[in-house]
């Protein structure tokens, strides 16, 4: 197997009082079939038996599925491969000797924990804000005791696809929330559960969005291009409609 | 004064903010924006009749100030429009700049936006200067002061003749034509209109509308350059 040496430049930052900077570390021998948080497993191993500070990135599932992992690779946020997040990205996508940069979420609403973690916490305060349905606890309801129509399944399924992950945000000039507030309005607006509540819930979470510091949405597609579940930015349009329809509340 | 000023402004941005939102602002935005389109329609349909010939082209702004009242009234309503659009870009560019302080080290690559959406600030600025200029060169006659008595014909084919004046009135079309093309998308995006399948479509849409109307204006300087259109 043809092992690989490539160049990082990496956004250091003690934490978020600490001047950042870019640390430039050479990583040799990489297997072009390790995922880029391998790569950097394998780096801080190496840190680490140097004495050096390991770098401080986020991950979880590693399988794409719960958007901890938070990277702006080489000016895109989750690397140039459509459709993935960055734990998803493999060092074969990367030509032998290239320089790779890693750089956090910058976004005044994603505040710089340490290294390559933001806190995003905004996320949840914009979810807490009205991103649920009030209902009574108890045993779970029959499965079709409230009949849904297939087309509105699936667009909430796919408005539901949204992980959290902030790419938006990251990708976005604007640093704007709308995909993500637009995807957890949308997810909730087409089913009748969500109905009763839609006004509210928009108005709600509108203003928390725009509290926490986000901007605002110019409609450059960026978001959804780089967005690892593909959320369309038709759910920007739905949470606009939803912010028209709630004026009058 | 400038404290009584600051005082207003921040009270505006706190009524803004707590009323309106980042999303009222683009819808207002938007709406503002379709106005300001219709007007770029109307005032084509007017410029197209040059090709009528000098009689027909002069009896247009005649036939406009028959009507005094209707031409204040819309010209007031024009220039509120104007403002409004113009203000809340500026109160939105203000608070977008803000939402990203620390900037990337690596600039972000576009993967995708268009070249139009990114730089709509840029074209917005563009057309506020035509505007300016246009408004002195052809409504207010500043340029033509020893010739008071020229008629609206004359004074096109005297302007454009000139291949500076001709130049300049292209790269502002050009301007018109990137702001237009993501514009149009952008504020059917605003307005909620493109919640269905016709996304892609009303896109494309807005980029041949905005093709057309930019074609057309441009046709004009460059017809009388090219003396297709003569005295």
């Amino acid at each position: 197997m043809n092992l690989r040496n490539y160049t990082l430049k990496i956004w250091r930052q003690k934490d978020k009082f600490s001047p950042s900077y870019l640390d430039t570390i050479q990583v040799k021998d990489i297997s072009p079939d390790m995922s880029l948080l391998e790569m950097l497993d394998v780096v801080n191993n190496h840190l680490i038996t140097i004495n050096k500070e390991p770098i401080a990135f986020e991950s979880d599932c590693r399988e794409g599925i719960c958007g901890a992992c938070s990277i702006v690779i080489n000016g895109i946020p989750h690397g140039k491969e459509r459709g993935t997040t960055a734990c998803q990205l493999h060092m074969r996508h990367f030509e032998d000797g290239e320089t790779i940069t890693l750089e956090p979420w910058r976004a005044e609403a994603f505040i710089p924990i340490k290294d390559l973690v933001v806190d995003r916490t905004a996320f949840d305060r914009i979810q807490q804000a009205g991103g649920y349905i009030s209902v009574n606890t108890g045993s779970a309801p029959d499965a079709h005791s409230m009949l849904i129509h297939k087309n509105a399944a699936d667009e909430a399924f796919d408005a539901a696809a949204c992980i959290g992950c902030g790419a938006c945000v990251a990708a976005c000039k604007n640093a704007s929330a709308m995909l993500f507030v637009g995807a957890k309005i949308s997810q909730l607006a087409h089913l009748p559960q969500g109905d009763p509540e839609r006004k509210r819930r928009t108005n709600a979470m509108v203003m928390q969005m725009e509290k926490e510091g986000f901007g605002s949405c110019s409609n450059t597609l960026e978001c959804e291009a780089v967005c690892p579940k593909e959320i369309s930015t038709k759910v920007i349009a739905e949470l606009n409609w939803e912010f028209i329809r709630s004026i009058n509340n | 004064m400038i404290t009584l000023i600051e005082s207003i402004e921040s009270k505006i941005c706190t009524l803004i903010e707590s009323k309106i939102s980042i999303v009222g602002s683009k819808v207002i935005m938007a709406l503002t924006g379709a106005c300001l389109t219709m007007f770029i329609l109307i005032h084509l349909l007017g410029n197209m009749q040059l090709y009528a010939g000098r009689d027909i082209f002069n009896s247009y702004p005649e036939l406009l100030r028959n009507f005094p009242i209707s031409l204040w009234f819309a010209r007031i309503l024009l220039i509120f429009t104007f403002i409004s659009h113009i203000s809340m870009a500026v109160y939105l560019e203000r608070k977008n700049k803000l939402s990203r302080i620390i900037q990337y080290n690596n600039e972000l690559i576009p993967i995708g936006s268009s070249f139009a959406s990114r730089t709509m600030l840029y074209s917005g600025f563009v057309i506020i200067a035509f505007v300016l200029f246009h408004l002195i060169h052809l409504t207010w006659k500043c340029f033509y002061v020893q010739n008071p008595n020229l008629d609206l014909y004359s004074l096109m084919i005297v302007s454009f003749r000139n291949p500076f004046i001709t130049i300049f009135y292209i790269l502002a079309q050009i301007s018109l034509f990137l702001h237009l093309s993501h514009g149009f998308s952008s504020a059917a995006q605003t307005l909620s209109l493109t919640r269905n399948k016709l996304a892609k479509n009303i896109r494309l849409f807005g980029f041949w509308f905005a093709f057309i109307v930019t074609i057309l204006y441009i046709s004009i300087p460059v017809s009388i350059l090219l003396r297709v259109i003569h005295d």
